[in-house]
Parts: C-alpha cells; structure tokens; sequence
C-alpha cells in the first residue's frame, strides 16, 4: 500500500462562519506502481484529496499513511522535505503555480529546494522538459509568455524535474489539445510501467484514462464512492451520473446498437477499438 | 499567511442586520462616529459598548469574530492607551513610581481614546461581515448619486471601489495558492538566508500582480462584450427597497447621538 487515507475529514474554515466540508471520513487504498484516474463532479473534494498527499493540508479527523509517512490528525509537526520530494504534486491552476522570471528557473526550483547539486539538477530539467515536450526553446522565456497549453506543460515538468515517486495531477489536461494529451497521458502510463512510479490523474473526462489507468475511484461529497477498473465503471450508470459524468461514446453506442438489433449489451472494455471489434463479430456471424 | 485579515470580509447570514438596505447601514456609519467622538467618559464609552454590542448580537455572527477583527489594530490601541497615562496628568494621582506616575485622569482618557477606536472597528465590521462588497458599492453609489450634479464621476467611482473590493480577497487566495505550490516544491524559508527570502518574496509578488492585472483586463473586456458602458442607463437586478426597520435601525442611532450632546 502506497498511499492510505482512514476516515479521513477536512473543513474549509476561512470562508465565512459555517465551515465547509471538503473531505467527510474519506476512506481509500491505492497500490503502488499503478495508475489511478479520479473522477467526481465539481466541488466533490478531489482537489481537497490530493493536497493531502504530501501534507499541504493536515486532516482534521483521521489517518494519512503515505509511503512510509504518517500522517495523523492533529499532529502539527513539520513535514518532512523527502516527502515532499517523493510526492510531486501538479495544481490544478498552472498559472498560480509558476513564479519565476524564466521557465528554467522555475523548472530548477524544486530540485534545488531538495538539495541537488546544480549540474544534476539542470540535467534533470533538461529530461523533464523533453519528457512533456516542451520545447527547449522556451527554457528562456518568462512562464506569463506562454500559451495557456505550453503552461500546463511547464508545471508537469517543473514537478517532474524533482523525480517524485508519486505523481498526482490534479486536471493535467484541461488545456491541452487534443494530441498533447493523449501524448501527455501515455507518457504518464510509461512512467508508471517502465519506473514503477505512482501516478494519479485528477479528470473529468473518463474516456482519455479508459485505455490508460488501472484504478478508477469517484468521490462525491468527500467520499470515495466507487473504486474499480474502467470496466466495471462504465456500467454503473448510477455511479457515472453521481459524478457528473457520461458513459464513453463507445458503451454508449454499444447500448444503442445492441437495444436496434434486440440483443444484450455486450460488457467490454470501453475504447473504439473494442466496439469495432465487437461490431465486426456481429457483421461476421450474420452473414 | 495563515491567519488572514477578516475585517472587510463578508460573512453569509441571513440575520435582520443582514437583511437591512446597505443604504441604512451606511449611513448609520457617520452618525455613529460623531457619537463616538462626542464621548468622553466611562459612561459614554460603556453605553455604547452596550450599544455596540446589541447590534452585533442581531447580525448573529459570534462576538470573536468581532474580536479577531480588532486584533491587527490591538497594538495601536495599546499605544494609545500608554500614551494617554504616560503625558496625561489630570485628576487625581493613582500610582507614583518614580517617574512613572499615573493620574485617574489620564487613565479614563487613555481607555475611552483606545475605546474610541475599538468600537469605530465593530461597528465597521458589522457593515462589512453583513453587506456584500456588491451592495457595498451599489449602496455608496446610490447615496453618493446627489453629487453627479457638481461634476462627480460616481459611477467610476463606484464601479472601481466594487471590482476593488471583488479583487482584494481574490487576491490573497491567489497567493495563497501560489505559496501552497511553493511549498510543495519543496521551499522551506526558515532554512534560507535573508536575502534569499526576500528575492523570493517579490519573485511571489510578480504572479500575482500580473494574474491580478491580467484578470482586471479579461473582466473590462467581457464586461464591455456584455453591452456594459459607463454612464448608460443601467437597470438593477436588486433594487434596494427602503423598508421600515431601515428607518428605525438609522432612528437608532440617533439615540446615542442625542444622548451624547444632552449629556
Ligand atoms: N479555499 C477554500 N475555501 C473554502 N472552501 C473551499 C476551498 N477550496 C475548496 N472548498 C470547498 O471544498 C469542497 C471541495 O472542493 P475541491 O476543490 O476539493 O473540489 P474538486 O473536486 O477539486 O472540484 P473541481 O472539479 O471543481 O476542481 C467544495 O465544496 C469547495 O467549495
Ligand atoms: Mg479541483
């Protein structure tokens, strides 16, 4: 087990005087070595989740076991550095992320912070950068130049550079294109196969994960309230819609072609080349 | 930056000091002033603590928010009371100590001066933690409009202090944020030197007064693409309606005035 949380529970309180609930007795195993998608519509406490995992926020109730951390409620002692150097954590905004007056010394800051010597911090900025693609070129530029996508793509490697062992991302991809991200997420899977790292994706969109991740959790109202793979996921309309979120197009289309042609939905894994598959097994025995 | 200022934060409620027209509860503000300078007794100053704190137990909000308001000012409070028994020789003589002599004189002046102050900030923060900065600005606006005439741009006024007021806390939570990143990344300031911290604070400063520019211009431009122009007749999605209880809440504070100066 990499990353448990024990009924854990966190209020806003700053905001006005009821506190807000971000996370109410949230419950959740991961394993290492995987990759985790986590869905769940807005204000459902994803963001809240993910800032506990390296300790920028301490549970009020409950327990916090990362790695080999502890993380117990109302303990106030300082977290340790190598923590947050073994979890790298890419906010969800990119833009209140990067600081620095060139792209490379933001991308440096990290790994610096942890102690690096200069030589092998550069070269891990150098590999972080080539690894989401950002173009080297941009290295000198200010971070406010860049487009919105180049942005993302700064943060990721900012964080990267710091060799985590668990990456959480929280909406990596929200502006991406369409290419960048499919790119971004099957890099990310690389990690998680070729380096046995940890990676977790905050998301809502189901399908650019379907293909990618081994573990589904949905939170709604600071709960897990699903944990599975995309397959089980993607026919538990109930679950979808709690999270805000729609079948893939491709179950979507099964389930219609299926209900014309007065047969059972098939279950199978929710990508187009499934249904294709499927499809062309339809067309064959037919004729 | 984990304790944040609170005073001129809106606190939601639905209290019938909340419920009040903004109009009511601003002008209330300069009446009660001229109370609060009229006094200048233990008398005076307890009857409108009593006064005061009347009020804020009708907004509902609970008395250490009122508390927390008044702390980063508790230090000027602090001065002022020194000060007064320090150069204040009048009345009699309550303690001699050396050179140090406190006189009963000084002593009341010292604490209805500091009074003075501490009742102007709760009573500045029941508008604040009761009205949103919207209103806040509408409200202004709307007592402000008689001046148009002499040539007074109010609406520009009034639609810089609203987005002033929109911005202000936006912008500490920017911050914020940005410092939560930071710290993810590993920045430990109690490690550095001092010259190092502070590059590192006015390299914080450069995020977040361009993404706050950056949003004031992206706000001007929608506002325009939404047919906003200053000056043009513009109607009101809430209306302030001018209700009884407005009138005797500013009624109210006639009170203390009245009693001050027949005092
Ligand atoms: N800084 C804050 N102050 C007060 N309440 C907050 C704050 N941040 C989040 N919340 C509240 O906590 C709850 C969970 O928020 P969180 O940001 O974790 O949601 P999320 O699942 O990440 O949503 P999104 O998909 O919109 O990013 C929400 O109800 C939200 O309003
Ligand atoms: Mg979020």
């Amino acid at each position: 087990m990499v990353i448990s949380f024990e009924e854990v529970s966190y209020r806003y309180r700053d905001r006005g005087m009821t506190p807000i609930l971000g996370l109410d007795g949230l419950n959740l195993e991961l394993e290492e070595g995987r990759m985790i998608a986590v869905l769940g519509a807005p204000g459902s406490g994803k963001s809240t989740m993910l800032q506990h995992m390296n300790g920028l926020m301490r549970a009020d109730e409950g327990l916090v076991r990362i790695l080999d951390f502890n993380l117990e409620s109302g303990d106030s002692r300082k977290i340790p550095p190598k923590l947050r150097q073994r979890v790298g954590l890419v906010f969800q905004y990119p833009e209140q992320q990067l600081f620095e007056d060139t792209v490379e010394k933001d991308l440096l800051f990290g790994p610096l912070n942890f102690g690096w010597s200069e030589a092998e911090a550069a070269e891990a900025v150098r590999r972080a950068a080539f690894f989401v693609g950002l173009d080297e070129a941009l290295l000198a530029q200010s971070p406010f130049k860049l487009s919105s996508g180049q942005m993302r793509k700064a943060a990721v490697a900012a964080v990267l550079a710091a060799d985590p062992d668990i990456l959480a991302l929280d909406e990596p991809t929200a502006s991406l294109d369409p290419a960048s991200r499919e790119d971004l997420m099957q890099r990310l899977h690389g990690l998680t196969k070729a380096e046995g790292k940890t990676v977790i994706v905050v998301t809502h969109r189901l399908e650019e994960l379907v293909s990618y991740a081994d573990d589904f959790v949905v939170i709604k109202g600071g709960r897990v309230i699903f944990q599975g793979t995309a397959r089980e996921l993607v026919h538990k309309q109930e679950v979808l819609e709690e999270a805000g979120l729609m079948a893939p197009s491709s179950v979507r289309i099964a389930g219609t072609l299926a209900a014309q042609l007065g047969i059972e939905t098939p279950e199978m894994l929710p990508d187009a080349a499934a249904l294709a598959a499927w499809y062309a097994g339809l067309l064959e025995s037919q004729s | 930056m984990k304790r944040k200022i609170i005073l001129g934060r809106y606190m939601e409620g639905d209290s019938w000091v909340h419920r009040l027209d903004p109009r009511a509860k601003m002008a209330a503000m300069p009446l009660f002033m001229v109370a609060v300078f009229m006094v200048d007794g233990y008398m005076g100053a307890l009857a409108l603590l009593l006064f005061t704190l009347a009020v804020i137990r009708g907004t509902g909000i609970p008395y250490r928010y009122f508390i927390r308001a008044m702390k980063p000012l508790m230090f000027l409070m602090l001065f002022i009371l020194v000060f007064h028994l320090l150069y204040d020789a009048g009345g009699s003589k309550l303690l001699d100590a050396g050179a140090f002599k406190v006189y009963a004189g000084g002593l009341e002046k010292g604490i209805v001066s500091a009074s003075r102050m501490a009742l102007f900030i709760m009573l500045a923060a029941v508008l604040t933690f009761t009205t949103q900065p919207e209103q806040l600005a509408q409200g202004l606006g709307s007592l402000l409009k008689p001046l148009t005439c002499i040539g007074l741009p109010t609406d520009r006024l009034v639609l810089m202090l609203g987005i002033a007021l929109r911005f202000i806390p936006t912008i500490f939570e920017e911050a914020e944020r940005l410092w939560k990143a930071l710290q993810s990344r590993g920045l430990d300031l109690s490690s550095r030197p001092l010259r190092e911290k502070a590059r590192l604070i006015i390299a914080l400063l450069v995020p977040v007064t361009t993404g706050a520019f950056r949003r004031a211009i992206g706000l001007a431009d929608s506002m325009e693409a939404r047919g906003y122009r200053l000056g043009a007749p513009r109607s009101r999605f809430r209306a302030f309606v001018w209700k009884r209880a407005d009138t005797l809440f500013v009624g109210a504070f006639l009170l203390p005035v009245a009693a001050a100066a027949l005092l």
